[in-house]
């Protein structure tokens, strides 16, 4: 049981540093990036593909919120230029071309068999005590992490990224330079994305596409509109809140719903989806969120 | 040229159902203003129930096909009503992402009735015909004539029809519309229905083609909006042509790139226009963001 629930605070909290990537995309800035999961697979197959190549994971770490950081570039640029929606459309199809890359690179990815056997850190210690330490250094990265948004968004650099998601327009007529301020965010959530997937490969010891689902990044968007837009303790609250739900459910079974595996996962799914039809609809603010971030135009 | 005549036409019949599905999202983004996400589980939506009107309640292909307009259209309408009505005075974002949740559910229902495993419509195997050394059998004839049909057909209701000319009133200036004495709710009301229908037709014109499955709709979302996008977003002209060309595009890069990269050149395309020309062929408006 201990080692479920070790288990279990190592994924939540690995989707936890997605969502305050997020948080910091879309309830800071307010660009509506949908295709999130991508920076989440480049840094786990960036990570994955330098340890199995000898590097030690803290490189492959490194490497991981690195390339996941530059690759917020492009859709930084292209950013600035489309309306919302447009945004949204782009970002899914760039988190799609990523996952069609993965499949399709066989000599650097393996494609669909995926990399296997990425290194597990602390292996020599006894199982149970590494993943203990895993879950230690993983929490701290998540409060640095933290701290290091809530810096961020308390500093004069995140009034001016509210400053854009309020009004683009205004700020951008107050002088503030609004590409530099969407791609700093962009680069700076998405390298937070990045980290977690090192984190994902060298925990799950494996990597394939399908791990990298848009599923994923919905299910990040739903935990933080969920915690609040804009809040990052709420980022943090949501993800716990939905990770409780998806662990949850699984023990439907144990208690007697006559529910097959794919039709249990599928009734799952339509919870998370109406849930977040109606915090859409209802509370748009979520849980914690000081304001409705859809309110303006 | 022939090597070159037998891609184009495969890439014509694909095109011409991926330009149902743009046509839909093109009048929802035009009247209701935004990318309506779910769009593409609509489709998956269509031929499911139509499925379900041949295996389950022992239709022919033609009334199985009202069950699928029917079911679809009525969900869409429910989605409708209880949220992208309420939503309508919200800022756009919210509807987006509203309509992810919509996606889901729609999605996830289907599999939690149907599962994940795939089917096929009763149709009978018959052997292409060949044409100057270009293939097509006649269930793709079918497909581009019963998808051309409906394409005019959309095209006689919004250029001569009264709610026609109310819809294309409403999708330039909804205010003026209003003040104008158009009905603006059974408007929209009515592009929605049109949408839905198309959606529909275009999953079982797919179901007919391939097979059903419950993520052929999303698969194609991607290469109906890019068609969308490089017609120009709110153009029904626009929608249909920007299609046929991402259908043609992906079948002639099967050419050049491994097969598996198709569906990656409807995404580079769509890229390329927002950037050089985000109005698309026949866009008028350029303020798209």
């Amino acid at each position: 049981m201990t080692a479920y629930l070790v288990a279990m605070a190592i994924i939540a909290l690995i989707y936890g540093l997605l969502a305050l990537g997020l948080n910091l995309h879309w309830g800071h800035t307010g660009l509506i990036n949908f295709g999130h999961v991508a920076f989440f697979a480049l840094g786990a197959y960036a990570s994955a593909l330098l340890t199995l190549g000898g590097a030690p994971i803290a490189v492959g770490a490194i490497a991981a919120t690195g390339l996941a950081g530059l690759a917020a570039l492009p859709i930084g640029w292209v950013s600035v230029r489309l309306r919302s929606d447009y945004l949204a459309i782009v970002t899914i199809g760039f988190s799609e071309m990523v996952r069609l890359v993965l499949l399709n690179e066989v000599w650097l990815t393996r494609g669909p068999m995926g990399l296997l056997g990425v290194p597990r850190p602390f292996d020599a210690l006894p199982t149970g005590a590494n993943e203990l330490l895993y879950l230690a250094i993983l929490t701290g990265v998540v409060a640095l992490s933290f701290l290091l948004v809530e810096r961020v968004v308390r500093s004069p650099f995140g009034r001016v990224l509210r400053a854009i998601r309020e009004d683009e327009d205004a700020a951008s007529s107050l002088g503030k330079n609004v590409v530099q301020f969407k791609i700093k965010s962009l680069v700076l959530g998405a390298a937070i994305a990045g980290l977690a997937g090192s984190f994902y490969a060298h925990y799950i010891n494996y990597v394939v596409p399908d791990q990298f689902l848009p599923l994923v990044t919905f299910y990040v968007w739903i935990a933080v509109i969920l915690g609040g837009s804009g809040s990052n303790v709420g980022a943090l609250l949501g993800t716990g809140i939905l990770m409780v739900f998806l662990e949850g459910t699984r023990f439907l079974k144990d208690w007697g719903v006559p529910l097959d595996e794919v039709r249990l996962a599928a009734l799952r799914f339509v919870v998370v989806g109406l849930a977040l039809v109606l915090l859409v609809v209802y509370r748009p603010q979520g849980l914690l969120g000081q304001r409705d971030v859809t309110s303006g135009r | 040229m022939l090597a070159f005549a037998q891609p184009v036409v495969d890439g014509l019949i694909n095109g011409s159902i991926y330009a149902l599905v743009a046509l839909g999202l093109t009048l929802a983004f035009g009247i209701a203003r935004f990318a309506n996400v779910a769009h593409g589980d609509f489709v998956t939506l269509g031929a499911y129930a139509a499925l379900w009107g041949v295996y389950g309640a022992g239709l022919g292909l033609v009334p199985a096909a009202l069950v699928g307009l029917a079911a679809t259209v009525g969900a869409g309408l429910v989605a409708v009503g209880l949220v992208y009505r309420p939503l309508a005075r919200r800022a756009r974002i919210a509807s987006v992402i509203a309509s992810i949740g919509v996606a889901l559910v729609l999605r996830h229902a289907l599999i939690f009735v149907a599962g994940t495993q795939q089917f096929s419509f009763p149709i009978p195997i018959v052997r292409a015909s060949d044409f100057l050394g270009v293939r097509i059998t006649p269930k793709e004839l079918t497909i581009l004539t019963v998808a051309t049909l409906l394409m005019l057909a959309l095209s006689v209701a919004l250029q001569l029809t009264r709610v026609g000319k109310e819809m294309r009133a409403v999708a330039d200036d909804p205010a003026l519309a209003r003040v104008a004495g158009i009905r603006v709710d059974r408007v929209v009301t009515i592009m929605w229905m049109w949408s839905l229908a198309l959606a529909a037709i275009a999953g079982m014109l797919l179901g007919v083609k391939t097979v059903v499955t419950p993520y052929m709709g999303w698969d194609m979302l991607l290469s109906a909006f890019a068609g969308a996008i490089l017609g120009g977003i709110g153009s029904p002209v626009g929608a249909v042509v920007g299609s046929l060309v991402i259908g043609v595009s992906e079948e002639l890069t099967t050419l050049v790139l491994p097969p598996a990269y198709r569906a990656g050149v409807a995404f580079l395309i769509m890229t390329a226009v927002l950037l050089v020309r985000p109005a698309g062929i026949f866009g008028a408006r350029t303020a798209i963001r």
